[in-house]
């Protein structure tokens, strides 16, 4: 069945070779016809008017005949040879084969009747030029004097009937020449107008015909223009020849059809990667928020929360004032981080902490710590993540202060700068290098880099846990002038009014 | 639907295009076959297709431009075609003048199947008639015999009742002034025929008109040389001591002859004339009383006779030996009921 139709399909095919072939064989043929016809005729006319004389040549082909029959004789009569006897009987032959070739039926025409004349006479005067031939050989002279008398004159006389008849045909002749020349010229004007016709005919035709051939060409170039110009949106060009032409339109219309299907196909990609890429960003916050958690989780001492309350219980039985004092302070230290496990506190929550902490220091380092705090309580309200404050203190003394030969010192300041709150952390210790600064704020230090007292909570894990929280960048910024000049870190959140008010 | 629209203007272009083929070639056609029919009109060289006939007899007579003759002829020619022979006046296509005895030579050598011959009494007549009917070749003489001849039929007036005929015309015409009357005769007839005239004149006037006394006088007049006959009368005229009163024609040259002299010399009136046969010229003649009658025979019967004989003779080789036509004289009076048979 499929088949089947691709070999009709194969059939209706005509390539536009074929077809300009067929167009040119078709009209040279008709005129290569027409002249050949043309030719043939003219032909044709030629040999008539060749062959219009030819009856004249035979009359006097007769003539001759008929002569050389009569001068032969006379020729025998006188000599008696039989050289010239066997001329006699050659002329005679001839001229009786001549004869022969003349009309002998009766019909109504003056010259074919002269013609029968001429024919009949003439075999009467070869019968007589016989009896003449025998009585001159019996040597009767008596009779074949009379009788070459009789055939001399019957000889005149058939002479003149071929004289006249010649002249007639002649005349006639001559007519028919001037008819054939006439027609011959009429002939060429009929075979100009006629090619003239055919050629201008041709013309039109060849038209016709190849205007099939290049109006599906032109719609095509017009569809292309359209494409070209942009519009994908046509309509579909009919193939309506079975040809290259139609073949290249097919194609044509299947390749626009593509290209639609293309752009759609890669306008749905671009959206459902774009729904993909937030996915994936969501799962990251997710994580995040994991981590953080996590994270919080990793500075969770209950138990030493629960030891701690036990001894602050035991220092106040036994009223030890800044033993109580001390390990009530360290009790509240890790209070907090069980309390305060939660997300977000308030700044003036990890404040106290930092309070806390420096008291606990001060109690093992004997008081070497001077904490100094320049703190705007208008803005203690926002909310932070916990235990920001904290790992930056303790920065500060395990890095900045320990083993400096002078007295340290830390401040810590609040306060509101344009459209934010600064948390400024402030030492005087050895200060810090441009290089550490850089893989401080770009994460990048490592547990090794870390000495083995540190509680955990790196700077990193600060700024980390601030850019989560705020969805900002810019969160903290380390500074430090030189060696042993100090080193200040300050935090920045972001500062919204309603939120403070609020609270 | 836009497919069928592309084959539907496939289909059109197609059959514009045949139709175009088919102007073409109609045209082309049409043309040639114009030519065709031109070039046949103008040069008509095919052969064409002929009568065919069973016999062929040839007719020979004194001359063609002789009215009687022609007229002879004619009715011998068609009484030939309708029995489906060809009649040939024969000698008349060919370039040489040839007198009747060389024609009839000729006949015999060119074999025809019949003759039909104004004879004359000659001998050389007599014995060439022999000739063709030695050669089986059957001759039919007419208006003039060859007495002795083996010819098979003689059709002609019987030569004594002409001469009665004009015996009676001068009785009628005459008047007691009439002396001379003359009596001109062509050389075709034989000097039998001019006897029997002559006889038949006098008689006729011995019997019918004894009142009279009348010189007639025979008059020969050789046709051989040309213009000799016209040429002959007029010297009658010329001698205006010797003019005859009444002159007697008996061929329709002659009569011609003698009308338009009797005009040009004014003798209508004084000189009456007795014509042979009518033409249309000798009608006018009588009519206007140029002519006081003529003598007719009825020509074409004369040649229908002819060509019957032959064909009798030939088909069952028995014919009457001699056939006489009848003669009648014309007349103002009746003479219009003969105009209209000459016209036609």
């Amino acid at each position: 069945m499929l088949q089947n139709r691709a070999g009709r399909k194969k059939e209706r095919y005509i390539s536009i070779q074929t077809k300009l072939i067929l167009v040119f064989f078709t009209t040279t043929s008709i005129v290569f016809a027409v002249n050949i016809y043309m030719y043939m005729s003219f032909n044709q006319m030629m040999e008539r008017i060749d062959t219009v004389y030819i009856s004249n040549a035979d009359f006097n082909n007769l003539q001759n005949g008929l002569n050389q029959v009569q001068v032969n004789m006379a020729e025998y009569l006188n000599s008696k040879s039989s050289d010239s006897m066997e001329q006699y009987f050659r002329s005679e032959e001839e001229f009786a084969a001549m004869i022969r070739k003349l009309n002998d039926a009766v019909v109504g025409n003056e010259n074919m009747i002269m013609e029968k004349n001429i024919r009949r006479m003439s075999e009467s005067y070869l019968e007589l030029t016989e009896r003449i031939i025998e009585a001159k050989r019996g040597r009767n002279v008596e009779k074949y004097k009379v009788l070459y008398e009789k055939a001399s004159q019957l000889y005149s006389c058939i002479n003149t009937y071929i004289y006249s008849l010649n002249n007639k045909q002649f005349q006639n002749n001559s007519e028919n020449y001037s008819a054939l020349l006439k027609s011959l010229r009429y002939m060429e004007v009929v075979n100009m107008a006629i090619l003239c016709m055919v050629n201008l005919l041709n013309v039109a035709l060849a038209v016709i015909l190849t205007r099939g051939i290049t109006r599906p060409l032109k719609h095509l170039a017009e569809a292309a223009n359209q494409v070209a110009e942009g519009n994908l949106d046509i309509e579909p060009t009919e193939a309506e020849s079975r040809d290259e032409v139609g073949v290249v339109t097919r194609a044509f219309n299947q390749m626009v059809l593509s290209i639609q299907e293309y752009i759609e196909r890669l306008k749905k990609s671009l959206e459902l990667e774009s729904a993909m890429k937030e996915k994936e960003l969501m799962m990251e916050t997710h994580l995040k928020d994991a981590q953080l958690k996590y994270l919080q989780a990793q500075i969770n001492p209950h138990f030493l929360f629960n030891t701690l309350n036990a001894g602050a219980q035991l220092a106040m039985m036994e009223e030890a004032e800044n033993t109580y004092r001390y390990i009530q302070n360290v009790a509240d230290f890790f209070r907090y981080n069980i309390k305060e496990s939660r997300e977000s506190v308030t700044l003036k929550q990890e404040i106290e902490l930092v309070d806390n902490y420096v008291y606990i220091l001060n109690v093992r380092f004997s008081g070497e710590i001077h904490f100094r705090k320049n703190v705007d309580e208008s803005l203690t309200h926002v909310q932070v993540p916990s235990m920001i404050l904290q790992p930056v203190v303790e920065n500060c003394v395990n890095y900045g202060i320990r083993n400096i030969d002078w007295e340290g010192c830390i401040e810590l300041s609040v306060y509101k700068e344009e459209d934010r709150i600064c948390i400024s952390i402030q030492d005087n210790g050895i200060g810090m290098s441009e290089e550490k600064i850089r893989k401080i704020m770009n994460s990048r230090l490592r547990e090794a880099d870390l000495e083995q007292n540190s509680n955990g909570i790196g700077l990193d894990n600060v700024i980390g846990r601030l850019r989560l929280f705020f969805g900002m960048e810019e969160v903290m910024e380390i500074t430090s002038p030189g060696k042993n000049m100090g080193t200040e870190v300050a935090i920045f959140i972001p500062y919204k009014e309603k939120e403070i008010c609020h609270v | 639907m836009k497919v069928r629209t592309g084959e539907k203007e496939n289909t059109a272009t197609l059959v514009k295009a045949v139709l175009f083929l088919a102007a073409l070639v109609s045209l082309t056609i049409a043309s040639l076959l114009y030519f065709k029919m031109r070039a046949v009109v103008a040069g008509d060289m095919e052969k064409q297709e002929y009568t065919h006939y069973i016999r062929h007899y040839a007719f020979i007579a004194d001359n063609m431009e002789n009215n009687f003759w022609e007229e002879v002829y004619q009715g011998a020619k068609e009484r030939g075609e309708e029995t489906n022979v060809y009649l040939e006046w024969f000698g008349s296509s060919v370039a040489v003048k040839y007198s009747k005895k060389e024609r009839l030579q000729s006949a015999i050598a060119a074999k025809v199947d019949g003759i039909v011959l104004e004879a004359d009494g000659s001998m050389e007549m007599l014995e060439l008639i022999d000739e063709a009917v030695e050669n089986q070749i059957p001759v039919v003489t007419v208006m003039a015999d060859s007495y002795g001849s083996k010819r098979q039929s003689f059709i002609g007036i019987a030569s004594y009742n002409l001469g009665m005929e004009y015996g009676r015309q001068i009785i009628r015409i005459s008047t007691k002034e009439t002396k001379k009357v003359l009596i001109i005769m062509n050389d075709d007839l034989d000097d039998n025929s001019k006897n029997m005239i002559l006889s038949g004149i006098n008689e006729t006037i011995l019997n019918e008109g004894n009142h009279l006394t009348l010189d007639i006088e025979p008059m020969n007049v050789s046709n051989d040389s040309t213009f000799g006959l016209e040429e002959t009368i007029r010297d009658i005229f010329m001698d205006t001591d010797n003019q005859p009163d009444i002159i007697v024609c008996v061929d329709a040259q002659g009569t011609i002859s003698a009308c338009q002299a009797v005009v040009d010399y004014n003798l209508v009136g004084k000189v009456d004339i007795i014509g042979y046969h009518i033409t249309e010229a000798i009608g006018s003649a009588i009519q206007r009383n140029v002519l006081s009658s003529t003598i007719v025979v009825n020509s074409r019967q004369m040649g229908i006779n002819s060509v019957d004989s032959l064909n009798e003779y030939i088909e069952t080789g028995y014919v009457n030996d001699y056939i006489v036509m009848d003669v009648d004289a014309v007349t103002a009076g009746n003479v219009r009921e003969y105009m209209k048979d000459a016209a036609k």
